[in-house]
């Protein structure tokens, strides 16, 4: 990050994206990070809802089978127009669960919504859920989206960008400087301190996912270690992605940023025989032969992605084994 | 307050005072230091505390208790960090087998009752069934104040989030229209293995009367701390038998709880006026709340380490025998 102003500086003791890569840096000639995300939502396992015996087998196949990371969206009750609504696990817990069970891979929820608990309590519990995995939580931040999740559950859907500004600015001075002092319109923290801290104090990656909003991407480009697109609005293609990543370059330009030191990670929905199918998918799912996969998920790399969140249908075991060849094609180089 | 919503314009149709199985009149169990400068001698690390929790497992301790605190701020020395509670207790159920956990209490104050009522659900699931979800108001305004909540009115608050939590977790849903909290057919779904049952046991932490009435109307057990001795207990026992009347509760039907500090070798003075003496001495004060009906009993070890849990072990062999 190349910014004169040191209140842009995101950390004055590293460097963007340095700590990220400590916890679990891509091997053998493996072009960028492969991660997994879990069934979160009810009937998501291919009809079954997943329960935590389930999950827990699907986060060790993952990390035994060498993929980075494990992702958990952050949902109440998912409500797709024609479809029977979807309760989901709550995120931070079952994350919690996973540090607890897992020993290399990150871990990190996709992305949690600052709108459902305090700012300071979203910096405390990232702070102690990074001490549990002891340093692999990556801090998947957003400003939430399901408007039928709040109305039910009673939280505000108003002023989402300026919400998520303010709670922004509190989560993130916390986890890298311990301390804040605010007072905004919808948020305070005063005199607030984060401690005990966890073995990566001020060093906890923070990833900001967005629907491509300038707002949010400015943001992103801004404060951000980790910029994340969902692949709905990557078109779920590495072909597609390129005007988004040049997009994203020329934002960090404007803001002075070095466009460099951001990393960009994509989650891609990959179908395999069996697949069940997922409410309210508007793009197409990736599929292929482990090599066509691999050469797709090259050509991520080469748009510049540096950590790939796959959504496997079916959402299973054999679903991630299913992708564990691709794994090996790439690290082959 | 005023409350809409047919969910909580009734009592529970549930049966309340549902409690962890033991094999002892009143079960043992500890609670967890998790703070900086805490019993623990320091500041524990989660290392330290699963080790605690699988010591205590070992050696037959019923439940394993978090504290749910932003800091702690004495008036008179420094600010005490804490670790977050709910991300604790997750982690040390998916380390464990048969323990029971409990949150202990969290504030209602701190997060969304519905938040709440799901991350209550998803420990049952991670715990298979060993999950208590223990609640109160909170006390400590310092903590508020840093991470911006509001003091005031915190008894209606807490009213107005019991009334959301109760049937989001005995009913699976709530419809509540509140002052200060409102959920539209909000449901609790998946379910955890106790969903058919009512979910998550409540336990309510207080000694406030109207607090005590709410316990009454929602909470399958109640909780007061710390006691050094029976007697600053059973005025509150009292208390919450009129409660219950006064909401048309059988007495009867409430599980009680209550803690105790407990010095043992090498005591830190960070837990107050602790019961101290022989193993023999210690299990006579045990047995001495146990003769009140007490179900479960808190034991706030200082220190709190795996040596001091064994220590402490040979106090709850006796109490057994007796």
């Amino acid at each position: 990050m190349t910014t004169t102003g040191t209140s842009l500086s995101p950390r004055p003791d590293s460097q963007p994206g340095e700590s990220s890569s400590r916890a679990s840096a891509p091997t053998r000639k493996r072009p960028l990070k492969i991660g997994i995300m879990l069934p979160e939502s009810e009937r998501e396992m291919c009809g079954e809802t997943a329960r935590w015996s389930d999950l827990l087998a699907m986060a060790r196949a993952t990390e035994e089978l060498g993929f980075d990371s494990l992702w958990f969206a952050d949902h109440l009750l998912m409500k797709v127009p024609g479809y029977e609504p979807q309760g989901a696990w709550e995120c931070w817990t079952m994350l919690a669960a996973f540090a607890a069970t897992t020993s290399r891979i990150e871990i990190a929820p996709l992305v949690t919504s600052t709108s459902y608990r305090n700012p300071a309590l979203i910096a405390k519990i990232a702070e102690t859920v990074d001490e549990i995995s002891g340093g692999r939580l990556i801090l998947g931040l957003g400003s939430g989206w399901a408007e039928p999740e709040y109305r039910a559950f009673g939280f505000p859907f108003d002023h989402r960008y300026s919400r998520f500004e303010e709670a922004f600015t509190i989560i993130r001075t916390l986890i890298r400087e311990g301390r804040v002092d605010f007072e905004g319109q919808f948020y305070s923290a005063r005199d607030c301190e984060l401690r005990p801290r966890g073995p990566r104090p001020g060093r906890i990656p923070i990833m900001v996912g967005t629907f491509l909003g300038e707002k949010m991407m400015r943001l992103t480009a801004r404060y951000a270690d980790i910029w994340n697109l969902w692949a709905q609005h990557t078109g779920n293609r590495a072909a597609t992605i390129r005007p988004l990543m040049e997009k994203m370059d020329a934002i960090c330009r404007e803001v002075g940023r070095d466009p460099a030191t951001l990393e960009r990670t994509a989650a891609v929905m990959v179908d395999f025989p069996g697949a069940y199918g997922r409410p309210g998918q508007t793009v197409p799912s990736l599929t292929g032969t482990p090599e066509e996969l691999a050469e797709e998920f090259r050509a991520y790399a080469r748009a510049g992605v540096t950590h790939l969140q796959l959504y496997p249908d079916p959402c299973t075991v054999e679903g991630i084994e299913a992708l564990a060849p691709v794994l090996e094609i790439l690290d082959r180089g | 307050m005023t409350v809409s919503g047919a969910s909580s314009s009734a009592p529970s149709p549930r049966p309340l005072g549902r409690w962890p199985a033991s094999s002892r009149p009143m079960g043992i169990g500890f609670i967890m230091p998790i703070s900086d400068r805490s019993a623990f001698g320091g500041t524990p690390r989660f290392r330290d505390m699963l080790e605690m929790t699988q010591v205590a497992e070992e050696l037959g301790y019923d439940a394993v208790w978090i504290p749910d605190h932003f800091i702690v701020q004495p008036e008179d020395a420094p600010t005490r960090g804490v670790w977050e509670g709910w991300t604790t207790v997750a982690a040390l159920a998916a380390g464990t087998s048969r323990i029971t956990l409990g949150i202990f209490v969290t504030c209602l104050g701190w997060r969304h009752p519905s938040i709440v009522a799901k991350m209550a659900e998803n420990l049952d699931e991670i715990s298979d069934g060993r999950f208590v979800l223990g609640v109160g108001a909170g006390w400590h305004k310092p903590e508020y104040d840093m991470f911006g909540f509001p003091f005031d009115h915190r008894v209606a608050r807490f009213e107005n989030a019991i009334s959301i939590i109760a049937p989001l977790l005995r009913e699976g849903q709530a419809d509540v229209q509140g002052p200060y909290y409102s959920v539209h057919n909000a449901v609790n779904l998946p379910r955890g293995p106790r969903g058919a049952e009512g979910g998550p046991i409540i336990l309510v932490g207080t000694d406030g009367p109207r607090m005590m009435r709410l316990t009454a109307r929602y909470a399958d057990a109640w909780n007061s701390a710390w006691h050094h001795d029976p007697s600053t207990l059973k005025p509150l026992l009292a208390e919450l038998d009129e409660a219950c009347r006064e909401v048309g509760r059988d007495p009867a039907t409430l599980v009680r709880t209550a803690g105790t500090n407990i010095a043992l070798d090498g005591y830190l003075g960070v837990r107050p006026n602790p019961v101290r003496g022989t193993p023999e001495q210690m299990a006579e004060v045990a047995l001495s709340f146990r003769s009140l009906g007490l179900r479960h009993w808190v034991a706030g070890l200082d220190p709190c380490t795996p040596r001091s849990l064994e220590q402490f072990a040979r106090v709850i062999e006796i109490v057994d025998r007796s």
